[in-house]
């Protein structure tokens, strides 16, 4: 009984790195209807900075986020303005087609610099402490971090949306782009904040990975999927719903993990699978408290 | 361009969407402070003016020029802070957001106020347009009329010096079209310019002083409401008298 409790709990945080991997996917979709398939290789992009920072300040990982969130917030900008902006109109193909492009380009650019081996970084005993909460459950302080810097920058981001002029525009374009234009709001400008706010969130996701588990140049992709199952399973447009789809995916994952260690990833699918069979539009569909 | 008293200039003005000619070598000046109606049937080209007007469709050959400034290039956001705002036909209010934010945006961003000003004068074109009762509702809930009254309400926020109100009347009862009329009017009194596009004749005369009656994209008259209506090609158009 408590081992499940347990697994549970487990599951219930990894929802958390997932939710910080959905966020951004989220809000590009919902501002500009960008399918950004090059997010999660951006993730495994920002991994590798934190690591060259790590390697030569010798800081911990989380101080490096100081540098890397910024920095990806630029990329983002830059990426947006010189490239995804032209690619953006009627036609859905080609923004697929340029970030899945974009993708590649990432992929082997860092295997040039970086080589195929898996990286990691250490925040030293941090990663393997855990915290009893007694009746002998006890769970990871890392993993308790993630979730709660998770819940931090939900909070943040559903701030930003509800409370703020930029927040307005956000909303109002991602509800009807030409009338926001006709409202005096520069939508190409509006974009680019969109995309660096994401590569912000989608910095703290690679890093918090990287310290988790091991990377290398090639495992943006997985990340890009469990980011849309997060996406999917909370419903559109709803930035709680997004942590409560990561918690359903980490869960299901940790369960299968459980039941035996080749299931772990299936199982997660399943549920999204599931999900999608009782709940086309998602557990939380379209209720804006974003 | 040496601007006379003139707002807004179209030279020229001419759009086709493959052999279809929707605006047909137009030209006209809208006077500052001046009320304008526009008239033709359906189909004539009236709502493809106002978006070569605010820029969502760029103009085949002629140019566009306001308060002096060529704006034949420039893009829709640009326009409106320039001081061009717009009320569509049918409204499209952002449903997921309240009266008052729908209207905060307008005055944020059309208007570029600052946050404390941007309240003040969205609470006050909320009041003018009859909308306080409603201020804090999500836009979705909305009737018909109030949805009119919040284009209106949105366009006025980003405080512009010309209006494009594009049949703001249709659909309403005769009650609500005569508290639109008074609404309208106070904002001409304020000396905002109004280019109008109505079928309601009677809406359209208690407000403006001139009428342009457009066909096939191209000009067929243009002149005081009474001309205007005299004129045989509009009495064609209308009352299908005349008829050669």
């Amino acid at each position: 009984m408590i081992g499940w409790l347990d697994t549970i709990l487990q599951g219930l945080m990894l929802g958390g790195l997932y939710a910080l991997f959905a966020t951004g996917l989220s809000l590009t979709f919902g501002v500009m209807r960008l399918v950004n398939i090059a997010h999660g290789d951006l993730s495994i992009l920002a991994a590798y900075l934190a690591l060259v920072i790590v390697q030569h300040f010798g800081v911990s990982p989380f101080l490096s986020l100081i540098a890397v969130v910024p920095l990806m917030a630029i990329i983002g900008y830059a990426l947006q303005t010189f490239l995804l902006n032209d690619t953006l109109g009627d036609d859905i193909l080609p923004p697929l087609l340029v970030t899945f492009g974009l993708s590649i380009v990432l992929q082997n650019g860092l295997m040039e610099v970086f080589s195929a081996d898996s990286r990691g970084l250490s925040v030293g005993e941090v990663q393997t402490a855990s915290l009893p909460l007694g009746g002998g459950i006890a769970v990871g302080v890392f993993p308790a971090i993630t979730l709660a810097a998770a819940i931090v920058v939900l909070a943040l981001m559903s701030w930003l949306f509800n409370s703020t002029s930029l927040g307005r525009a956000l909303r109002a374009t991602s509800d009807d782009q030409s009338t926001a234009q006709l409202m005096g709001i520069d939508n190409r400008r509006l974009y680019a904040v969109a995309m660096a706010i994401a590569m912000a969130v989608v910095a703290v996701a690679g890093v918090f990975l990287a310290i988790r588990t091991t990377f290398d140049p090639t495992s943006g992709p997985a990340r890009l999927l469990y980011a849309f199952e997060a996406v999917i399973i909370g419903g559109l447009g709803s930035l709680w719903g997004t942590l409560a789809g990561g918690m359903v995916l980490g869960v299901a994952q940790t369960i299968g993990f459980a039941l035996s260690p080749a299931w772990g990833i299936a199982v997660g699918h399943i549920a999204f699978l599931v999900v999608l069979l009782i709940r086309p539009n998602g557990l939380f569909p379209r209720t804006r408290d974003a | 361009m040496i601007a006379s008293s003139a707002i807004l200039t179209v030279e020229g003005v001419s759009k086709r969407y493959g052999s279809l000619q929707v605006t047909d070598n137009l030209s006209f000046a809208i006077d500052e402070g001046e009320a304008v109606g526009i008239i033709g049937p359906n189909g004539a080209g009236k709502t493809t003016l106002f978006n070569l007007i605010g820029g969502g469709v760029r103009p085949g050959t002629g140019r566009i020029v306001f308060r002096g400034q060529d704006i034949t290039a420039l893009a829709p956001p640009d326009r409106c802070r320039l001081g061009i705002g717009r009320s569509y036909q049918i409204p499209h209010p952002f449903t997921k957001m309240t009266v008052y934010e729908n209207v905060l945006v307008g005055a944020t961003f059309g208007a570029k106020l600052a946050a404390k000003e941007a309240e003040r004068v969205s609470l006050d074109v909320v009041e003018r347009t009859g909308l306080m009762g409603k201020v804090n509702l999500k836009s979705a809930a909305l009737t018909l009329l109030d949805r009119k009254r919040l284009e209106l309400a949105r366009a006025l926020a980003t405080r512009p010096r010309l209006l494009l109100l594009d049949e703001i009347a249709g659909g309403l009862t005769e009650r609500e079209v005569r508290a639109l009329i008074d609404t309208i009017n106070a904002v001409r009194a304020e000396g905002v310019a109004i280019i109008w596009i109505e079928h309601l004749m009677h809406a359209l005369l208690a407000v403006v002083d001139r009428i342009i009656a457009i066909n096939f994209g191209a000009m067929i008259a243009d002149g005081r409401p009474a001309e205007v209506m005299a004129d045989p090609r509009v009495r064609q158009i209308y009352m299908g008298v005349g008829a050669a």
